[in-house]
């Protein structure tokens, strides 16, 4: 079954709960690839200015409230397999010579979303083309969405960080109000400003995609097409995609089979995080290649580690010269050596 | 059987002595009906006590907390609690959880032990169910004002509105609305109705003391009872009608906030043993607190004929036989996690006991399973000061088993790059301690104000009542 076929057809993981039908032109999906994502940040920074998302200072964020709708997390393993993946014996603190693996993490807009069903007011739902949406007006700040959510991101504005002095958060209504006109104009029109109380997320960048739609329809009508209302790949690009040096983000229309995030979907590599969980994300993630075949020329036992760094970059041979560390690098040269 | 000039004794006895069981009297040492008429009404006649002004003082003072920290919240936004970005729920939904908990003993004893004829509920059902509104009350500070913002709480009821938005009741949030609201009214009407004959007596017994405000105070509530028998049978048939509508909800409330874990997918929320264990270890809370009360009142208004050893033995009993069940319930959550071998839930029962957040469970074990042991032990059900420190124990075991639930589930669940640590804020601490104020105050006026024991309802079971009253024969 094609993954066109799988969006809009299959009964909705036979939950009892009604589910969207999904009868939207679009079906939105992202595919992020693991294999080129360099762990820059430009990502998270391209979605806070565009999404008007709030700065919290960092003693806010000591406490657990940073507000980035997209996140890179990063974990490091040492590359041994009874390290285990629940704080098992050789989990518990970051390895001498890691291999760091990195994830870019937003909302996944769950098709069978969690944080649906929880929302006592329904200010969490979905839109007919798989988007899960946010009604901040109707949003009275329960938190149970984010609870709910197996991929923790949801964030809540636990102060109102857009009238306040970040300074002065705790005075609450002692302090001054108003946000300093030079900070309004660097808000994003297009975007609402939440106020606090209310919980915010990923929107998949919606505003974009409802101009994207706006100006394709205009065009169209211009165009005497007025019926061909379907935006074509690449027209629609979120602001994490837009930013990204290495495009590991792909975006678009997954009803559409030649969409670039159509043809990553379709790919072997291709996974959903908590999969398992039934919940359907229609974000999804090219799994990370560590190029384990011993054969190849650029093999190394632990791929993305210090070692493989210092070994790509300043190879055993040169650093001898540079440096005259002829212990490690004999050390290294006979490691590298001794794995065939 | 035939009768045989044999030699041999017959198979069966002559005659039939069965030993007789000495029941415990319910009113001890034979008072009669006026002798609890004036312990029952003389605590709300007679001079208000020093200590009562001490007391209530001290209360009030400890309430100012809760309003002081309730105020500053709503002024300022929820981060002033704890709260951080896995942990969005703290300790207002434990607080919550804790309260609700408390409140189940009132209905288990007013409702279920009405419907069972455990006649021995009838010197404490009252005072219960008062606990159980004032905890009730508590509890609902918590849910109303957690959310962020708390200006639009009333969107969580269904009124039509122009927004064109409905509930969502797929949530068991919002079945949360409708159980803890439902039991608060239920639970009111419970108590006001069972007072209706006592406050008439007092209405009467004001009247003839010459105190009109108070006497048309009572009369007002009393709503014209003048003890007919029409009266008395209207009565017993609206006591009997809410004794079981109210039993239902002694099981559905703590079921329903149950749901609000268990119908999650957070692991060590996800788990179907919730609602019959939180059942358990509501009314197992609920007991430690009614012991908690009971035990002073006793001793401060030597209402030791009233609330008799025989009263503490059940209600120990109770405690020990729903606290083994708690202690089952944890056990059984850990041989489901090993045994459904999903490796997140496995981990989240291998964090609680052995995590950051081991000394709470820990602590949260020994009150809750190893503490009721001791009422296996005659001599420590005898020991008032023992059963009343045992009972504390189990008050602070159940408000450790919310934190335990919530807080290291919400801690560490699927992704590790979210996992974090939660610490309460000041804040979080005195709103919570603030809230025993609140509960004081209230216990405090009601013992001061209404009449603590249904006096009508005791009458009926003394020695006295019984109309084979007398030597025992047979």
């Amino acid at each position: 079954m094609s993954l066109a076929e799988k969006a809009s057809e299959t009964p909705r993981g036979n939950s009892l709960y009604e589910s969207p039908d999904y009868k939207g032109v679009h079906q939105w999906g992202m595919t992020i690839d693991l294999n080129t994502c360099i762990g820059c940040n430009a990502c998270i920074v391209a979605c806070q200015s565009e999404n008007n998302i709030p700065i919290v200072g960092k003693e806010q964020v000591m406490l657990g409230r940073e507000m980035q709708w997209i996140r890179l997390d990063r974990y490091y393993s040492d590359g041994l397999a009874e390290a285990g993946a629940f704080g098992g014996e050789n989990n518990r603190e970051i390895p001498e010579d890691p291999q760091v693996s990195m994830q870019p993490l937003g909302c996944m807009h769950c098709e069978l979303a969690p944080c649906e069903t929880v929302c006592p007011v329904n200010a969490t739902v979905h839109d007919e083309e798989g988007l899960n949406v946010m009604a901040y007006n109707r949003c009275i700040g329960t938190r149970y969405c984010a609870n709910n959510c197996p991929y923790k991101v949801r964030r809540f504005n636990y102060f109102d960080w857009n009238q306040r002095d970040l300074d002065k958060l705790y005075l609450g209504p002692l302090g001054p109000q108003g946000t300093p006109e030079l900070v309004k104009m660097v808000k994003n029109p297009e975007v609402t400003v939440r106020m606090r109380g209310v919980m915010e997320k990923c929107t998949y960048c919606v505003q974009r995609i409802e101009n994207g739609k706006i100006q394709h329809k205009v065009k169209m009508s211009k165009a005497g097409r007025p019926g061909d209302i379907v935006v074509p790949d690449g027209e629609i690009k979120t602001a994490c995609q837009q930013a990204c040096p290495v495009s590991s983000i792909d975006f678009g229309n997954i009803l559409d089979p030649e969409s670039e995030v159509s043809k990553a979907k379709a790919r072997e590599q291709d996974y959903a995080l908590l999969g398992y969980l039934n919940i359907r994300p229609r974000t999804t993630y090219l799994g990370k290649l560590r190029n384990p075949n011993p054969r190849m020329p650029d093999y190394q036992k632990k791929p993305l580690s210090r070692t493989e760094y210092k070994n790509k970059n300043y190879p055993p041979s040169a650093r001898e010269d540079k440096y005259g560390d002829s212990h490690e690098a004999k050390h290294e040269s006979a490691h590298e050596g001794g794995h065939n | 059987m035939s009768q045989s000039s044999d030699t041999t004794a017959p198979a069966i006895l002559a005659e039939v002595n069965p030993a007789v069981l000495p029941r415990a009297e319910l009113v001890e040492n034979n008072r009669d009906f006026s002798w609890i008429t004036e312990k029952i009404c003389g605590i709300i006649e007679g001079k208000t006590p020093v200590w009562w002004w001490w007391c209530f003082g001290l209360a009030c003072f400890i309430a100012s907390f809760t309003v002081a920290g309730i105020a500053y919240l709503v002024a300022t936004g929820v981060g002033v609690w704890g709260h951080r970005n896995p942990v969005a729920w703290g300790w207002p939904i434990v607080n919550f959880v804790f309260w609700i908990g408390i409140g189940h003993a009132g209905t288990l004893i007013s409702a279920i032990l009405c419907l069972l004829r455990q006649k021995w509920r009838t010197s404490i059902n009252r005072a219960a169910e008062a606990m159980t509104i004032f905890a009730v009350v508590c509890a609902g500070i918590f849910p109303v004002f957690h959310v962020g913002r708390v200006w639009y709480a009333w969107f969580l009821f269904p009124i039509p509105n122009s927004n064109q938005i409905w509930q969502n009741f797929r949530s068991p949030l919002e079945w949360d609305v409708f159980a803890v609201s439902t039991y608060g009214t239920v639970s009111v009407l419970f108590w006001y109705v069972g007072m209706i004959p006592d406050l008439a007596v007092l209405r009467d017994r004001f009247f003839n003391a010459g105190n009109k405000l108070r006497s048309s105070l009572y009369g007002f509530f009393a709503m014209g009872w003048r003890g007919s028998n029409r009266h008395w049978s209207n009565y017993e048939m609206a006591y009997l009608i809410l004794a079981g509508v109210a039993t239902p909800l002694v099981l559905s409330v703590h079921t329903i906030v149950s749901f609000d874990f268990a119908v999650s997918l957070i692991p060590g929320w996800h788990t179907t043993i919730f609602p019959p264990y939180f059942v358990a270890g509501a009314i197992f809370s609920g007991f430690g607190m009614v012991l908690t009360l009971m035990l002073p009142l006793r001793a401060i208004f030597k209402l030791e004929d009233l609330i008799t050893q025989y009263h503490i033995d059940c209600m120990c009993k109770i405690t020990l036989a729903t606290g083994t069940m708690v202690g089952y319930a944890y056990g059984m959550e850990f041989f489901i996690a090993w045994y459904g071998a999903n490796p997140y839930e496995g981990f989240a029962f291998i964090n609680r006991a052995f995590g950051p957040y081991a000394w709470a469970y820990w602590i949260m074990i020994s009150c809750n399973v190893i503490t009721p042991q001791f009422f296996w032990f005659k001599k420590v059900r005898q020991n008032t000061s023992m059963v009343w420190i045992l009972s504390i124990f189990v008050n602070v075991g159940m408000w450790f088993e919310r934190f335990v639930i919530i807080c290291t589930s919400l801690t560490r669940d699927f992704l590790p790059s979210s996992w974090a640590y939660f610490s309460p804020s000041i804040v979080d601490i005195f709103t919570f301690f603030g809230t025993f104020g609140v509960f004081s105050v209230l216990f405090l006026l009601f013992i001061r104000f209404l009449p603590m024991m249904p006096m009508a309802e005791i009458k009926s079971v003394t020695p006295g009542a019984d109309p084979h009253a007398g030597p025992a024969h047979h």
